[in-house]
C-alpha cells in the first residue's frame, strides 16, 4: 500500500466517523424533537377545554386577551361571578369593569389574582366578596385546578399554586397538566379537537349569565359550628390584599353578596364588620339591601337563592353602579370612541346570548 | 418516598447526573449520601435503627475476622511447638471467642427486628391467651406505638448474611466504615430488595464506573419496563383487588377464583415491576444486583417455583437457616433417632420435615407478624413435604402414562399457579378464619353467572380497564416467553433505530397516559368526572 | 459445590441459634385452638388505630405492597354501605337506619314525606346536593353518578337520640362515658370515628350543642 493510499484510507475512516457522529447528533435531535412535540400536543389534547359543560373552568384565562384597562375589577367565588353584570355597570353607567372570579375561589387566590391583575393594570376600585373567608385550606382539587390553570405563568401563579395545593396534589401536575390529565384519553370528544388551539368565549367580562328562574324556598338555617372565627390564613390574606390596595391606591370595596345560601352566619358578619371599621373599608352587605337594590328571590335567582339570574345580577349591578360611579368617583368613559366600540361588540354578544338562553328556556324576555 | 412518585424520579435523576459529573473514586461516597437522604426524608427517627446495625455488624465482623486471622498466624508461628491436643484446644478456645461475638450481633439485631416488627403481634397474642384464661374482664396489655423502619427486614438480613459469611470465612470483612454502611444501605434495594450477597455486590457497588451509554440505556429500559408492570397493571389491578377483598361477605364463591387470579396477577406485576425498577437504577449506575425472579409463573412445581420467586429471600433462608439447621449437631443426633425408632425410610424424612418446618414458619413470619402470613408459610411447606414424600409415587405414574408432554407440562404450570394462587389468599384475606370461610364458599355459592354477565364490571374496573389488563398481561406473558431464549433488550437492541424508538417511545406513552397515577387516581375521583 | 462450603462450615450451632431467636422472637408456639381468636385481635387492634393490616405490610417482604397499597388507588369505587350494612355509628328514625354514604332513595323513601327539602347545587358542577329535613333532624345527600348518597345526619333537637342514646344538652362526661373512643379536638368537638365515617358532638360550655353523623368521602 502507497502512502498516498494509507493516507486515503486514514481520511476515509476519519471521515466515517465523522459522518456516524452526525448521524447520532442528527439522530438525537430528530427523536428529542419528536418527543417535544408529540407531548406537547398530546397535553394540548388531554387538557379539559372548559368550552361545554364547565364553563367556569374557563374563566381566568378570558382576562388576558382583554385590552386590560379597567377601572373596576371583581374578585372572588360565584358570588361575583353569577351576581354582578359588567355589561350592565358599562351600559348604565359607562363603567368599564371586569370579574376575575371562578368557583369557589379562596382568599389567597383571588388575593394573587390581583397581584396577576396588577401586572398589567391598577384599576380604581377592586371589589372583594368575603364569603371565602371561611375557609382556610382548599375543600377540592377541582376547584383548584378551575382557578389556577387559567393564570398565565407569573410569580403570582406560582405563589397561589403553593397556597392552594391539596396534600395529594403535586406543583409538577399543574407545570405539565398532562400528567394530571393524562387518564382523559379515554373519554375525548370532538371538543377536545375542535378547541386544541383555540377557545371561544364563554363569559361577559367574566359575568356567567343565566336567564332561568326558580325560586328561593326553605333555605335552611346554617349547622351549628364548632367554631365561627375566621381562620388565620383567611384573615392573612385580607390584610395583604388591604396592603396591596393601599400601597398601590386602589380602594378595596368588601360586599357580601345576596346568596341566601351557603348560610352567611351573623357572627361572621360580626367579624368582617369589625375589621372594615378597623381599617376604614367600605363594606356592603347585599344580603340587608334587599329594598334598596329590590332583589326578589321568587324572580331574581336560578337556583333558589345560591346565585342570582340575569334580572338579579342586573339589578344588583344597577344598585351597586350608581353607588361606584356617585360614591366611589368611578368614571363614565362612553365618550371614549375605542372603548365604546369594543363595548358594542361585547353588548352584542351579552344581547345574543341573552336571546338565545331565553329561547333555551322557552321564555319571554 | 415511592418508587412512583416525582420526587423520586426527580431523586434518581439528579444522583445519575451527579454520578457521571464527580471523580469517579467519589461515586460510592455519592452513593452512600444519597442512599442516607433517601432513608431520612423516610422519616430521620428510623436512621438510628439502620446505624445501629451497620455499626454493631461492622464492628462484630472485624472483630471475627481478626479472631480467625490471629488464629491462622498463631497457628503457622506454633505450627511445630504444639501438640495436635493443643491445636485443637486452642481452636476449640478461638471458635468459642468467635461464637461468643456472632452470636451478640444476631441476637442484637434479630432482637432490634422482633422488638419493632413483632411486639405489638405477640401482645396481641397475649391478650387472646389472657382472654381465654381469665374471667370476664380480663386485664389486657396495650399495644406499644413503634413504627417499622423503612426496609429493616431486608437490611438486617442483608447485614446478617454477610456477618455469617465472614464468620464462616467465605468474605473477607470490609474495614473501611462508610463503604460497609453503603452495602446496607444501598438505596434501590432498601424498600423490597432483592436482599444482596457481600461477595455479589460488593464486585460492583465500590467499582468506578464511566459512563457506558448501553448500560445506562439498558438500565433505563429496566426502570420504564418496571413503572409499565407496576402503575398500568398492578395499580390497576388493584383497584379491582381492594374491592373482592374489602367486602368479603359480598364477594364470594366464583369471585374468590376471581379475586386468586387478580391478585396473582397484581403481585406479580407489582413485585417484579418494583425489582425491576431496582435493577434498573442499580444498573444505570453500573452496578449489577442478582435477579430476584426467573419468570416463576412458568414453574411446574411449587418447589420449582420457589426457586424462581423472590430468590434471594429463598436463598437466604437456605442458606444460613436450612442448611444449619439441617447439619447441626442436634438434628444429627435426631436423625439417628429417628432412624433407629422409626426405620430408614420414615426416619430419614422427619429431620428434613423438622428443618423445613423452620425454615417455612420463618419465612411466613417474616413477611409480616400475623397469623396469616404463618399459617400461608406452614401451608406452602405442607404442600411441599407431601409432594416430596410421593414423588417416588409421581415418577411412576409418570412413567406408567407417559407423561412428559407438553401438553402435562402445560396441566402442570396451570395446577402449580392455582396452588400458588390459593396459598396466596392467606396473604390476601390477611385473616385465617376469612380465608377459610371464603374458600368454602367456592363450593356452596353456586355464582359462576358472574363471569359472564356483567358483574365484572362493578369492581370499579372499566371495560376499558379490562381491556388495557388483558393486554398487559398478554405483554407480560409474551415478554416471558421470549426471555427464555436471552435478553428481550439484546434483541431490541439489535433493531434498526426508528423500530426501537417507536418500541421505547410507545412504552413511555404507555406508561404516561395508562398508568394508575395522580390525582385522578385517588379515592374521590368520582367528584372529577365531569371534566 | 455449595455443599463443600456446608461442611466446611463451622456455624450450625449459629444457625440453629439464629433459627431458635427467630422463632421465639415471633412468640410462637400456641396451640391451634388460639388462632382465630389472636387473628381477630390483631384486626380489633388494628383497627383501632387506624392502620389497618399495615404492621405486616409497612415493608413486605412476598408483595413489596408498601409501594402499591400506599398509593390508595381506589378509583371509580361507589360508596361502601350501599347495602345498608355498616361498620359505622348509624340514627334510627322510627325503625329506618340512616347510614351514612348508604343509597339515600330507598331511605328517603322509607322516612315518608320530609317537613323541609332543598337542592343545592355546587358551584360548577352538575348535580345537587339535597337536604330532607323531618322533625329533629335533618338527612343531606351528596350525588356520584346517577345515584345520591347520605352525606349527613344533623340531629337538630332534643327530640330524637343518636344510637347510643345521647341527645343534645347531655354533659361533656355522658358523651365521653358512651363514646369512650371520642376525640376531643382542640375547638372542642368530641369525633368519633368508625367505619369510615364520623359521628361529631359539637359542645358549648361542656354540653352537647350539635350532633352530627358525617361522611368521610368528601373530605
Amino acid at each position: 500500500m502507497s502512502e498516498n493510499e494509507r493516507n486515503a484510507g486514514y481520511i476515509k475512516d476519519v471521515e466515517n466517523a465523522k459522518n456516524k457522529r452526525y448521524k447520532s447528533l442528527l439522530r438525537g435531535i430528530v427523536s428529542a424533537l419528536i418527543v417535544l412535540v408529540s407531548l406537547y400536543l398530546l397535553q394540548r389534547l388531554l387538557v379539559p377545554k372548559y368550552v361545554d359543560d364547565v364553563v367556569e373552568g374557563a374563566f381566568i384565562a378570558e382576562y388576558y386577551g382583554e385590552e386590560k384597562d379597567f377601572d373596576v375589577i371583581f374578585i372572588g367565588d360565584c358570588e361575583v361571578y353569577e351576581n354582578f353584570s359588567p355589561a350592565m355597570l358599562w351600559e348604565q353607567y359607562g363603567i368599564n369593569s371586569y370579574i376575575r372570579g371562578s368557583a369557589q375561589q379562596y382568599i389567597w387566590q383571588s388575593y394573587y389574582l390581583l397581584e396577576d391583575t396588577l401586572r398589567y393594570e391598577t384599576p380604581d376600585v377592586v371589589v372583594f366578596n368575603v364569603l371565602s373567608l371561611q375557609y382556610d385550606k382548599a375543600q377540592r382539587e377541582a376547584y383548584n385546578r378551575m382557578t389556577l390553570e387559567g393564570m398565565e405563568w407569573s410569580a403570582a401563579k406560582v405563589k397561589s399554586i403553593l397556597a392552594s395545593m391539596r396534600e395529594e396534589e403535586n406543583f409538577l401536575d399543574y407545570v405539565f397538566p398532562i400528567l394530571r390529565y393524562h387518564t382523559r384519553w379515554s373519554g375525548l370528544s370532538g371538543t377536545d379537537l375542535e378547541y386544541m388551539f383555540d377557545t371561544k368565549p364563554v363569559s361577559h367580562n367574566g359575568y356567567y349569565m343565566r336567564v332561568d328562574v326558580k325560586a328561593a324556598q326553605d333555605v335552611p338555617q346554617g349547622r351549628i359550628l364548632a367554631d365561627y372565627s375566621f381562620g388565620e390564613k383567611a384573615w392573612d390574606y385580607l390584610d395583604r390584599m388591604r396592603e396591596l390596595c393601599a400601597k398601590e391606591g386602589i380602594e378595596l370595596v368588601l360586599i357580601k353578596a345576596p346568596s341566601l345560601y351557603p348560610y352567611w352566619y351573623p357572627e361572621w358578619e360580626e367579624q368582617v364588620e369589625e375589621y372594615a371599621f378597623a381599617h376604614g373599608l367600605r363594606y356592603i352587605n347585599f344580603l340587608e339591601l334587599g329594598e334598596e337594590t329590590g332583589i326578589d328571590y321568587a324572580t331574581d335567582t336560578y337556583d333558589g337563592g345560591l346565585h342570582m339570574n340575569l334580572s338579579g345580577a342586573e339589578k344588583l349591578s344597577a344598585y351597586f353602579g350608581s353607588m361606584l360611579s356617585e360614591e366611589l368617583g368611578v368614571p363614565d368613559r362612553r365618550k371614549e370612541t375605542e372603548l365604546s366600540s369594543r363595548w358594542e361588540e361585547k353588548l352584542a354578544a351579552y344581547e345574543a346570548e341573552k336571546q338565545e338562553q331565553y329561547r333555551y328556556y322557552g321564555m319571554q324576555p | 418516598m415511592l418508587f412512583t412518585s416525582y420526587a423520586f424520579l426527580g431523586f434518581v435523576a439528579v444522583l445519575f447526573l451527579l454520578y457521571y459529573i464527580v471523580p469517579r473514586r467519589w461515586q460510592w461516597g455519592l452513593l452512600l449520601g444519597a442512599s442516607y437522604l433517601f432513608y431520612a426524608l423516610a422519616g430521620t427517627e428510623y436512621l438510628a435503627y439502620i446505624l445501629v446495625t451497620t455499626v454493631t455488624v461492622y464492628y462484630t465482623a472485624l472483630r471475627i475476622e481478626r479472631n480467625a486471622d490471629r488464629q491462622t498466624g498463631y497457628l503457622k508461628e506454633h505450627k511445630n511447638e504444639l501438640t495436635k491436643e493443643e491445636k485443637k484446644a486452642y481452636k476449640d478456645r478461638q471458635k468459642s471467642i468467635r461464637l461468643r461475638w456472632i452470636l451478640a450481633g444476631l441476637l442484637l439485631n434479630l432482637g432490634i427486628l422482633a422488638v419493632v416488627k413483632y411486639t405489638n403481634f405477640a401482645i396481641a397474642n397475649l391478650n387472646g391467651l389472657l382472654h381465654a384464661f381469665g374471667k370476664g374482664e380480663s386485664r389486657q396489655l396495650s399495644f406499644l406505638d413503634l413504627a417499622l423502619p423503612l426496609g429493616i427486614s431486608f437490611y438486617t438480613f442483608q447485614a446478617l448474611g454477610y456477618l455469617i459469611d465472614v464468620y464462616r470465612g467465605t468474605v473477607r470483612a470490609q474495614r473501611n466504615f462508610f463503604r460497609f454502611a453503603l452495602f446496607v444501605s444501598f438505596f434501590p434495594q432498601l424498600v423490597q430488595g432483592p436482599i444482596s450477597r457481600f461477595g455479589d455486590l460488593s464486585q460492583t457497588l465500590y467499582a468506578e464506573h464511566a459512563f457506558d451509554k448501553k448500560t445506562f440505556s439498558f438500565g433505563l429500559q429496566r426502570i420504564l419496563w418496571g413503572y409499565f408492570k407496576k402503575l398500568v397493571i398492578a395499580d390497576r389491578m388493584l383497584v379491582g383487588v381492594n374491592a373482592l377483598i374489602g367486602d368479603p361477605e359480598a364477594y364470594q364463591g366464583a369471585w374468590v377464583l376471581v379475586g386468586m387470579f387478580f391478585y396473582a396477577c397484581e403481585l406479580y406485576a407489582d413485585f417484579t415491576g418494583g425489582i425491576d425498577i431496582t435493577i434498573g437504577i442499580a444498573q444505570t449506575l453500573g452496578i449489577t444486583l442478582q435477579e430476584n425472579f426467573e419468570r416463576p409463573f412458568f414453574s411446574r412445581s411449587l418447589k420449582e417455583y420457589w426457586r424462581r420467586w423472590h430468590i434471594t429471600m429463598g436463598t437466604w433462608f437456605r442458606d444460613y437457616i436450612f442448611y444449619p439447621i439441617s447439619v447441626c449437631k442436634f438434628m444429627q443426633k435426631f436423625n439417628k433417632a429417628c432412624r433407629r425408632y422409626l426405620g430408614e425410610a420414615v426416619g430419614k424424612r422427619l429431620p428434613v420435615y423438622l428443618s423445613s418446618f423452620v425454615v417455612w414458619f420463618a419465612t411466613g413470619i417474616w413477611h409480616g407478624a400475623s397469623w396469616n402470613f404463618i399459617v400461608w408459610g406452614l401451608g406452602n411447606w405442607a404442600v411441599l413435604m407431601v409432594s416430596e414424600t410421593l414423588e417416588p409415587l409421581y415418577d411412576r405414574f409418570h412413567q406408567r402414562f407417559g407423561a412428559g408432554g407438553k401438553a402435562y407440562r402445560l396441566f402442570e404450570v396451570v395446577r402449580t399457579f392455582l396452588l400458588v394462587s390459593a396459598l396466596r389468599t392467606f396473604d390476601c384475606y390477611r385473616s385465617v378464619p376469612v380465608t377459610f370461610r371464603m374458600f368454602g364458599t367456592l363450593f356452596t355459592a353456586r355464582n359462576w353467572n358472574i363471569l359472564w354477565d356483567g358483574s365484572l364490571l362493578g369492581l370499579g374496573l372499566s371495560l376499558l380497564d379490562y381491556g388495557i389488563l388483558a393486554v398487559g398481561v398478554l405483554m407480560l406473558v409474551s415478554v416471558s416467553l421470549l426471555q427464555r431464549h436471552g435478553s428481550v433488550r439484546e434483541r431490541i437492541f439489535a433493531k434498526p433505530y426508528p423500530l426501537r424508538f417507536v418500541l421505547w417511545y410507545g412504552l413511555f406513552l404507555t406508561v404516561l397516559l395508562m398508568g394508575a397515577y395522580g390525582v385522578g387516581y385517588d379515592a374521590s375521583q368520582f367528584i372529577y368526572n365531569q371534566f | 459445590m455449595m455443599k463443600k462450603v456446608y461442611r466446611k462450615m463451622q456455624g450450625k450451632r449459629v444457625a440453629a441459634l439464629l433459627a431458635a431467636a427467630m422463632v421465639l422472637a415471633a412468640g410462637c408456639g400456641q396451640a391451634e385452638k388460639t388462632v382465630e381468636g389472636s387473628v381477630e385481635n390483631i384486626q380489633s387492634a388494628d383497627r383501632s388505630d387506624g392502620t389497618e393490616g399495615e404492621a405486616g405490610q409497612a415493608e413486605n417482604g412476598d408483595s413489596g405492597q408498601d409501594a402499591a397499597q400506599s398509593s390508595e388507588v381506589q378509583q371509580g369505587q361507589a360508596p361502601e354501605a350501599a347495602s345498608g350494612a355498616t361498620d359505622g355509628y348509624f340514627f334510627t328514625s322510627n325503625g329506618v337506619a340512616i347510614v351514612i354514604d348508604a343509597d339515600a332513595a330507598p331511605i328517603i323513601e322509607k322516612l315518608g314525606e320530609p317537613a323541609s327539602y332543598f337542592e343545592a347545587a355546587s358551584c360548577a358542577f352538575e348535580g345537587l346536593d339535597k337536604m330532607y329535613t323531618y322533625a329533629g333532624f335533618e338527612v343531606d345527600t351528596y350525588p356520584t353518578g346517577e345515584n345520591d348518597y347520605i352525606s349527613t345526619v344533623i340531629l337538630k333537637d332534643d327530640s330524637v337520640a343518636t344510637g347510643e342514646g345521647v341527645v343534645i344538652g347531655d354533659s361533656l362526661e355522658k358523651v365521653q362515658e358512651v363514646y369512650p373512643e371520642g376525640n376531643q379536638q382542640e375547638n372542642g368537638t368530641i369525633v368519633c370515628e368508625k367505619g369510615g365515617m364520623k359521628l361529631c358532638f359539637i359542645m358549648e360550655n361542656d354540653t352537647v350543642k350539635a350532633i352530627e353523623y358525617r361522611s368521610t368521602v368528601l373530605e
